[in-house]
């Protein structure tokens, strides 16, 4: 019989497990754990313009060996990732099918979850954005410490920082900017006045980056290869953390394990899986059972696990736009090496100035994602966009706006039996904003676009990717304070149950538009800890 | 589509890219690729892709008047996998790095965006006649 038992090693999950082990209990981990085993060993430490002119491989990493970094056609969430990361992205197919007009989610079942595909934005919740979310706000406030001490947050303070690192400290220097965000950061220096009047404050973003060594994780080294490899453990990867878990006589991790669904009586949990290499059935038991898989999978296994009601879960995902400009004033620069690819500023939208209600846009630089995943989007012939791509690239900047959410009547997953279906069963998404919402999200666009332009950059087209394509999934197993099957107790507990908690963002009830990883982490943290004391 | 002929058309898209031939490197990533992710063709896109084979002059042409009104045809999707292919190679990538502006970018920009408009008329127009 095992002690603990976590499910998958997103960040959630190796959060969790680590706070179980670090209070000496013993923890398992079961997880499918897909790896990377082809292109990570191939990339050299080299930076992006080095390898662009010296490597005579690097095709198999940019665009892969079968050419599955060339997305082509109607582009479904997920096909943007690079061929190093794709293995997000395998078996999700199989084990996780998802049926829907409406919601087109990413789910992974990689060893390090969607973590391993994460812009590493860390956000601190303001004080109404915990409460609405059902999150106790003083706790969450410590608990955002020592997630920072664990992964390591690089910021600054400006004027985007109670929105990104809050009051936390131990915070490592901000890296440094390319040209193109110093250009537009002096642009909004000029115009600060009259942006802030509006709501708009622009800063350097929180991002679970290391800018000084820690342990065997080195500081960042500006090879802007971060959408291909992480060889110097700078960026934040979950399973850096489970990778050190292993080395402790308390932690156990299991692979190739697809957990279905649990049954609970008095004395113990059985874990109902899958072994994902042969498909064959095997029963794990447990005293205490943390669901972490990421919210859509915590939503299966309850859905499996216990009785549903009306067989319904709410969903929430934060609507994204993603909108390129072009800085003109950058245009024609040349090549320049020591960029990144995350993102580098921040631009919040906080209209009523209260920290509640904020939109979000993460501002990125666009070099080492190679002219062959825009140019195709270009309606003229390619020999004449490569000319003209050429001198626009170095001032393109894209902007992706994250918008908060809220519950909705037509938001809502449903479990639907499929014997076609490995795991017997197939998730129906329905997702349909309202016209009160949509009509919100385009006024705050048009004044994102605007407040852009004041800036010195001009939007280009603004491309909506669907429902779904944030990759921020939240709410389908709400808090409550009440004992209503399918919701979580205030501690992370599923109610109706005596030993299974969830440390996903299944319980929470608001998804704030600022990047919810931190927060998920934090949360992971307390409900392990109220999981050891029995809350 | 055989071997033989995507050595072809291997040739002919890198020439339209490079103005010579590519390199044998090059040339057989095409082969490789090009087999392994094509569809079954529509009868239409097989009669673009041959027109464009049969007559080089044309590519340049179809290739915009594609982009402008087919841009999922098999054509554009063909020369996009040449141009990536181009670009993920050390020989080439300085064909696709980002370029330091010269006193004249305007105009080169200025002339490359009419060339473009001017090549997706004809291109539409070479296309409506193959269709």
């Amino acid at each position: 019989m095992h002690e603990y038992i976590v499910v998958g090693s997103g960040c959630t999950g190796a959060m969790a497990a680590q706070t179980l082990v670090e209070a000496g209990v013993k923890t398992t981990m079961l997880d499918v754990g897909v790896e990377d085993k082809k292109y990570a060993l191939l990339i050299p430490d080299k930076d992006f313009i080095s390898i662009r002119k010296t490597e005579q491989d690097q095709y198999r990493y940019f665009m892969g060996d079968s050419a599955e970094g060339l997305a082509w056609g109607k582009v479904k969430t997920g096909e943007h990732l690079t061929p190093p990361r794709k293995h997000i992205l395998k078996l999700t197919d199989r084990y996780l099918p998802i049926h829907s007009d409406t919601f087109f989610p990413m789910e992974s079942l990689s060893y390090g979850g969607l973590g391993c595909g994460w812009g590493l934005g860390c956000c601190t919740f303001s004080k109404a954005e915990n409460e609405e979310i059902g999150l106790d706000h003083i706790k969450m406030t410590k608990a955002y410490e020592v997630i920072s001490s664990r992964i390591g947050i690089c910021g600054a303070i400006d004027d985007a920082s109670p929105y990104t690192i809050g009051q936390m400290g131990n915070i490592l220097k901000a890296p440094k900017m390319d040209r193109n965000h110093e250009q537009l950061m002096k642009n909004y220096s000029a115009n600060k006045n009259s942006l802030n009047t509006k709501g708009f404050y622009m800063g350097r973003p929180g991002l679970a980056l290391l800018t000084e060594d820690k342990g065997e994780r080195k500081k960042y080294a500006y090879r802007d290869m971060d959408f291909y490899s992480d060889s110097d453990l700078s960026a934040y990867r979950p399973w850096i953390t489970v990778n050190e878990l292993k080395k402790k006589p308390n932690f156990r991790y299991i692979g190739n394990c697809f957990v279905l669904s649990f049954t609970e009586n008095t004395e113990y949990i059985e874990v109902h899986c899958l072994d994902t290499l042969n498909n064959q059935a095997q029963i794990f038991k447990c005293k205490k059972l943390i669901l972490s898989p990421g919210t859509l999978g915590s939503a299966r296994i309850v859905l499996r696990s216990v009785n549903a009601g009306s067989g319904k879960l709410p969903v929430l995902c934060n609507p994204y736009t993603y909108i390129p400009c072009i800085q003109p004033s950058m245009v024609g620069k040349a090549v320049e090496s020591g960029k990144m690819g995350f993102a580098q500023l921040s631009l919040f939208h906080d209209e009523k100035k209260i920290n509640f209600d904020v939109a979000m846009a993460s501002i990125y630089s666009y070099q080492s994602l190679m002219l062959f995943r825009i140019i195709k989007e270009a309606p003229i012939n390619l020999i004449d966009a490569r000319v003209i791509m050429r001198y626009l690239v170095s001032g393109i900047l894209i902007m992706g706006i994250h918008h908060p959410e809220t519950k909705g009547p037509d938001k809502y997953l449903e479990r639907i039996k499929n014997i076609d279906s490995l795991t017997g069963d197939i998730l129906k998404a329905t997702y349909l904003l309202d016209a009160e919402e949509r009509i919100k999200i385009e006024s705050r666009e048009k004044k994102y676009m605007k407040a852009i332009r004041k800036m010195g950059a001009y939007p280009i087209k603004r491309i909506n990717p669907g429902n779904g394509s944030s990759i921020h999934y939240a709410g389908t197993l709400p808090f409550s304070d009440s004992q209503t099957p399918c919701t979580l107790s205030r501690s992370g507990r599923l109610n109706g149950t005596q030993n299974i908690y969830v440390a996903d963002g299944s319980g929470f009830r608001y998804l704030p538009a600022k990047g919810l990883t931190l927060s998920l982490m934090a949360n992971a943290h307390l409900t392990a800890l109220n999981a050891i004391k029995n809350e | 589509m055989t071997n033989l002929s995507l050595h072809q058309e291997a040739n002919l898209f890198g020439k339209y890219f490079l103005k010579k031939l590519p390199g044998e490197r090059e040339k057989n990533l095409y082969v490789k690729l090009a087999g392994e992710i094509t569809p079954p063709l529509e009868l239409t896109e097989q009669r673009i892709l041959r027109f464009a084979l049969n007559n080089k002059w044309s590519i340049g042409l179809l290739d915009a008047g594609c982009a402008f009104i087919r841009p999922q045809s098999e054509l554009r999707r063909r020369l996009h996998l040449m141009f990536a292919i181009l670009e993920c190679s050390s020989e080439y990538n300085d064909l696709f790095l980002p370029k330091q502006r010269s006193p004249f970018f305007l105009l080169i920009l200025i002339f490359n965006g009419v060339a473009a408009i001017v090549k997706a008329l004809v291109g539409s127009l070479i296309l409506k006649y193959i269709l």
